[in-house]
């Protein structure tokens, strides 16, 4: 199988996550476009790692997913905890960091 | 002998010792953290002694004294190297030889040490080569192979100069390519006065544990008398002249901290203030004349001085100056005329520090001083060569006048004090009359039976409740038996009455004196000799005869102070006995390992003066002239004070007796010379100083002051005004930075997040772009 397939599906799972970064005003939906992005270089892990035959490739997709789960378990929590503060999820709002 | 350098340093261990924990560990025994290290001075030194009596010391046929030189390891490496081949001709391997060679060849000329390559140096290496080839090893002696006999034969037209003693140095430090060293030069001499001063510093510290016992700072008294004998230690086993004048001014400041201990009474202050300055006046001149030493000669270390003074290869004019100096140094510190005025003040401090400050130390470092650097003072003032010099001058006139002094005083200790002056006159006297075993056989028998005197009037004194006036004393033979007895044995050999011990040294000096060439010098020790029993006869009578005067109830001292009087009387009564005309076992002991002084004194560097001094006729006749002089003053002391028979008022009737007494009493008018001079140039000293002051000094402070303020000015408009603005204006700018830039701080995370994306791609195109 051609490398370049799944290289295409994952840049564009990437610009959608970027987009969906960028865009989107929901917190809940900024983490899942994260995952879409992580998601992303999963593929390309995989890819790359069947093409060269090497087992490390996927190994080193399964410890960004192990990862990923961390990540999204935290983003949630943080999340919830600016619900409870703001009782949205605004991003455009949340501007505490402000100077 | 090789562990005297140790006497100096156990005795400084015993004042750090006591003046540290004196107060802590041992309170009110502070004796018992010095008096140790005292009994380990005095052993090193008795053993020291023995070897010096028993091993050495021996006389060959010809009359040329043997010597040890035992050789440190360090001084065989650095001087043998360069012994200039002399020492290696003769084919022993015997250490030395080498220095011995050596210490020929720095005698010899001490330019060739320096380096130098001119006419004068190579005449030196001639007399190496020449006092080498003669050098003959003798075979070892008991101390095994380290110690080595060698027989020192010397250059013959020097006469019977033999090898040197035991030098131990390292290298102290250097300054402008000098090196200067720390070390010590043992030789009969130094030992002699070594066993001395430790015998008599340790019975003077014995019997200052009765006598100061529940004194005011009682610790800081031991500590510092422990220093005294450590400074004085120091000074005897010096090898040169830098470290010589460290222990001399260890021991002015002890005196000073002495004499004035207890500080309370204003006159006690005073006292020590006066001795302390006067010592220094004449310590000016030690210093000069150290420092023209080294200029002319330059080396301070004793023996190369000597040796150069007496080859001749310093001399002149310099030499002279240098020598007048050191004996202006001599001056002040041995008290004689006419700096002798602090000695009697000096009575302020406690007795037993007298008695240290008298016999053993201090005073006696002037004439040591002498002793030491008899080569230098011997070509100097060019002893032996005319009928008068300088030294035997002052040293006469210090002896008659003080002994008149004596003559005078009610003060038991003003008596022993000006009894003092006149001895230190004597030994002055016999040195500058080139009787250099006379001068120090006096003062070694002199420091026993001074001390002996001294503790003695300390324990009348104590006994009679801190009572120094003989007019208020008397009778006190029965109820003082010990010091009465003691007193008298130091009494008589005080005054010289056979067989005492200042019997043999008095005479050995006036018969020194008489044979020298110096008649004029014999009369006026003769005359000294008769007022000298004249003076202790009358001090005994008044103290110990007729009936008690006083009003408080004198007792015998305890045992701890009579234990060392009764200690001191034994050497006061019999050392005399080392020192006896027809055979002179002291002059062997003192010239052990030592350039034979008697020799210096009579060799002349131009080599006019050939004296004789075997015993003749004369010299019985002298001793019993001297012995009649003695007996008369004592008979006529007692003639005068315990029978009375002359009338009382005899100085009333007749003018020029009164107009005598008037003159002594107020002691020659001397300290209001001193004093006069002072208050004459006081006022204008002080109108000039104070001139100086407002019209020079004010003026250049003033001056300094304004531009000073001026120059702060200036720093002050610069700091404001020029630095203050780069400063400021760097902090607002910084602020209106931040104002502008913290704008991008948003607070908005996709906005971060696009910027980022944003620079990434363009990076990415830039890469590719690059690619």
């Amino acid at each position: 199988m051609d490398t370049v397939y799944p290289l295409t599906l994952s840049a564009l799972l990437f610009g959608i996550g970027v987009y969906g970064i960028l865009a989107r005003k929901n917190a809940v939906m900024i983490l899942a476009s994260v995952e879409l992005m992580l998601n992303a270089c999963n593929i390309n892990f995989v890819a790359f790692g069947a093409a060269w035959n090497e087992i490390s490739g996927q190994v080193f997709a399964l410890f960004v997913i192990a990862v990923a789960a961390a990540e999204v378990g935290i983003g949630l929590a943080i999340v919830l905890l600016i619900y409870r503060n703001h009782v949205n999820v605004n991003v455009d709002e949340i501007d505490s960091m402000k100077w | 002998m090789k562990f005297l350098f140790l006497l100096p340093l156990l005795n400084l261990a015993g004042f750090l010792l006591a003046i540290f924990f004196g107060k802590s560990v041992a309170k009110g025994k502070a004796h018992l953290l010095t008096v140790p290290f005292l009994v380990v001075s005095v052993l090193l030194s008795v053993f020291a002694f023995g070897q010096i009596v028993f091993d050495n010391g021996t006389v060959d046929d010809d009359g040329r004294t043997v010597a040890v030189c035992s050789v440190l390891a360090e001084s065989q490496d650095a001087t043998a190297a360069d012994g200039h081949g002399g020492g290696h001709e003769s084919g022993h391997e015997n250490p030395c030889e080498g220095v011995h060679a050596v210490s020929a060849a720095t005698s010899g000329v001490t330019s060739g040490t320096s380096g130098t390559t001119d006419a004068p140096a190579g005449h030196g290496s001639d007399e190496v080569s020449h006092a080498a080839a003669a050098g003959v090893v003798r075979l070892a002696s008991a101390d095994g192979g380290e110690t080595d006999v060698a027989q020192g034969v010397a250059h013959e037209e020097l006469g019977k100069r033999s090898s040197h003693g035991i030098d131990q140095s390292f290298e102290w430090f250097t300054i402008g390519g000098t090196t200067f060293h720390m070390g010590v030069h043992v030789d009969g001499l130094a030992v002699v006065l070594c066993l001395m001063v430790s015998v008599i510093a340790l019975m003077i510290q014995i019997y200052s544990i009765g006598y100061m016992k529940g004194e005011v700072r009682y610790v800081q008294f031991m500590a510092t008398i422990s220093l005294f004998a450590g400074g004085m230690l120091l000074l005897v086993l010096a090898s040169n002249l830098f470290l010589a004048i460290f222990g001399w001014e260890i021991m002015g400041l002890c005196s000073y901290l002495l004499i004035g201990h207890y500080w309370e009474e204003r006159e006690n202050q005073n006292a020590a203030i006066k001795a302390f300055l006067t010592t220094r006046t004449g310590d000016i001149g030690l210093l000069s004349g150290s420092f023209i030493l080294f200029g002319i000669a330059g080396t301070l270390n004793i023996q190369e001085l000597n040796d150069a003074a007496v080859t001749g290869t310093i001399g002149g004019v310099a030499l002279t100056t240098a020598a007048i100096a050191l004996f202006i140094g001599v001056i002040g510190k041995s008290a004689q005329f006419p700096l002798h005025t602090w000695l009697p003040d000096a009575m302020a401090g406690p007795t037993p520090v007298s008695a240290l400050i008298h016999a053993a130390t201090m005073v006696v470092a002037g004439v040591y001083l002498v002793a030491r650097l008899y080569g230098v003072f011997a070509a100097g003032v060019e002893i032996g060569e005319s009928g008068v010099n300088l030294i035997v001058a002052i040293g006469c006139v210090t002896a008659i006048i003080a002994a008149f002094l004596a003559l005078v005083q009610w003060d038991i200790k003003k008596v022993l004090a000006y009894s003092t002056i006149s001895q230190l006159g004597y030994m002055v006297m016999a040195l500058g009359a080139g009787a250099w075993g006379a001068g120090v056989f006096h003062v070694f028998t002199h420091a026993f039976f001074k001390a002996l005197l001294f503790l003695g009037s300390g324990s009348v004194i104590h006994g009679c409740h801190h009572e120094q006036d003989m007019r208020q004393m008397g009778g006190l033979r029965k109820l003082m038996p010990k010091t009465f007895w003691t007193w008298t044995i130091g009494t008589l050999a005080l005054s010289g009455i056979i067989p005492f011990a200042g019997f043999w040294s008095k005479d050995e000096i006036l018969g020194g004196a008489y044979q020298n060439g110096y008649e004029i010098f014999f009369v006026g020790g003769a005359i000294v000799a008769f007022l000298t029993a004249f003076y202790m006869g009358r001090a005994t009578i008044l103290t110990f005869f007729g009936d008690y005067r006083g009003h408080a109830h004198p007792h015998e001292s305890p045992s701890l102070m009579t234990g060392p009087l009764l200690f001191l009387a034994v050497p006061s009564a019999l050392v005399g006995l080392f020192g006896t005309p027809w055979n002179n076992v002291f002059l062997e002991w003192v010239q052990t390992f030592t350039v034979k002084m008697t020799d210096f004194a009579l060799f002349n560097p131009l080599g006019k003066v050939a004296v004789h001094h075997e015993v003749e006729t004369i010299t019985y006749v002298l001793a019993g002239v001297s012995l009649a002089l003695a007996l008369l003053g004592l008979g006529l002391s007692w003639v005068v004070f315990q029978m009375k028979k002359t009338p009382g008022d005899l100085t009333e009737r007749i003018a020029a007796l009164r107009v005598g007494r008037t003159l002594l009493e107020n002691k020659y008018y001397l300290d209001d010379l001193y004093g006069g001079i002072v208050y004459t140039f006081r006022e204008p000293l002080a109108k000039a100083v104070n001139w100086t002051n407002k019209h020079v000094i004010d003026v250049v402070l003033d001056l300094t002051g304004k531009s000073m303020i001026e120059f702060g000015k200036g720093t002050y408009f610069f700091d404001q005004d020029l630095l203050d603005k780069v400063y400021d204006g760097s902090a607002v700018g910084a602020d209106r930075g931040g104002n502008v830039l913290k704008r991008m701080q948003t607070g908005q995370v996709q906005q971060y997040l696009a910027v980022f994306l944003a620079a990434s791609a363009g990076l990415g195109i830039l890469l590719l772009a690059a690619n």
